[in-house]
């Protein structure tokens, strides 16, 4: 998913095509980006009828405005800075990550011993910590999504979210520091695994 | 947070690899990694391509005249635009844009009223002293002749309006 030269050229080819009106080299921008947009509006969101409403949108949007972007990049970032904006409506429409921060607080509140049994299946530790980014409010959820999922530079984050590159490390940090909490007090992760959290 | 200035991307970029963000790196791959929407989304999205093709009112407007005033033809298409703007203007001033329904030419040409309260007369006659008296009268207020005479006449009758 990181730009390259080469996927910069391909970009800057089908942006032609398009602006050309072959919508052949549409369909190959799709092929090309959707999965990794909708994995992102995912990784978000939490709901994945959001996830395809929000990709859906994201490329109507991206056709209406191909005039507009810089041919000579890739459009990774502007793609993800158009489904980023999306899942940011969507979420202040529903209130903000309230069903996943919900899920946070109730198993933080709750005690240990009330755990039927602590769980050690991968799977479900993968959960855990999917729960715990979808507890990051959105400014911090999108920085750690771009930059762990999709392993963005500090510099494209700043440009895909709008500000400046230091605020990206700032919510970086937070985030962090965050998700290191809500990891640490989750009551599903066994103890051995909750001692590794770092 | 940070010591320093030039240390901060470094800092920032090892936390790609501490067992923290391994742990977040994994763990969002493991989720979402093979998540892939259903091809229904493709199926909306080229449906709905013609009408953003097409764009909204005001972008083919704006389209239209960027299209009209910065290129080659530019001059040409304005001329031809103004012409048709003044041939319209021109027409319209004119040419009756509806065509007007001929007046009856007499009596026996005016359709029959379908309410008497929509047939108005214009009721000319004498009162006691001689001296003319005009008044709006409806069909049944009628009470002279019921074939107009000239105007000229002590009594008689026009109609005013008609019809529903």
């Amino acid at each position: 998913m990181r730009p390259s030269s080469a996927t910069a050229q391909d970009d800057a080819v089908l942006v032609l095509r398009i602006r050309a009106g072959e919508i052949e080299a549409f369909a190959a921008l799709y092929q090309k980006y959707h999965a990794a947009l909708y994995r992102t509006a995912l990784a978000v969101t939490g709901d994945s009828p959001a996830a395809e409403e929000i990709l859906q949108e994201c490329f109507l949007r991206a056709f209406r405005h191909i005039e507009k972007v810089d041919a000579s990049t890739s459009l990774a970032p502007w793609l993800h800075k158009i489904a980023l904006n999306l899942a940011r409506n969507w979420l202040s429409r529903r209130g903000q990550s309230a069903a996943p921060l919900e899920m946070v607080v109730n198993r933080l509140a709750c005690p240990a011993w009330l755990v039927p049994e602590r769980i050690s299946e991968s799977k479900e530790v993968q959960a855990v910590v999917r729960d715990a980014i979808l507890g990051l409010e959105f400014r911090q959820r999108a920085v750690v999504v771009l930059f762990y999922m999709w392993d963005f530079s500090v510099q494209e984050i700043a440009e895909i979210l709008d500000v400046p590159a230091g605020t990206v490390k700032s919510r970086l940090y937070y985030g962090r520091e965050q998700l290191r909490r809500l990891l640490r007090a989750d009551n599903r992760l066994p103890a051995e695994l909750v001692y590794s959290v770092p | 947070m940070f010591h320093k200035s030039r240390d901060k991307d470094e800092m920032v970029e090892s936390w790609r690899q501490d067992d923290l963000g391994r742990r977040i790196r994994q763990d969002l791959q493991a989720s979402y990694g093979t998540a892939r929407p259903s091809d229904q989304v493709w199926q909306r999205v080229r449906q709905n391509l013609p009408a953003a093709t097409a764009g909204s009112g005001p972008n083919l407007i704006v389209r239209l005249v960027h299209r009209a005033l910065f290129t080659s033809m530019g001059p040409v298409v304005l001329l031809v635009g103004i012409m048709m703007i003044a041939g319209l203007g021109y027409y319209s001033t004119t040419t009756p844009i509806f065509s007007r329904v001929p007046l009856p030419q007499n009596e026996a040409q005016y359709p029959q009223p379908v309410s008497a309260a929509y047939e108005i007369w214009l009721d000319k006659s004498l009162d006691k002293e001689g001296a003319s008296v005009h008044r709006i009268v409806t069909y049944e207020q009628w009470e002279g002749p019921t074939v107009p005479v000239s105007s000229d006449s002590p009594s008689y009758r026009e109609r005013l309006a008609w019809g529903r």
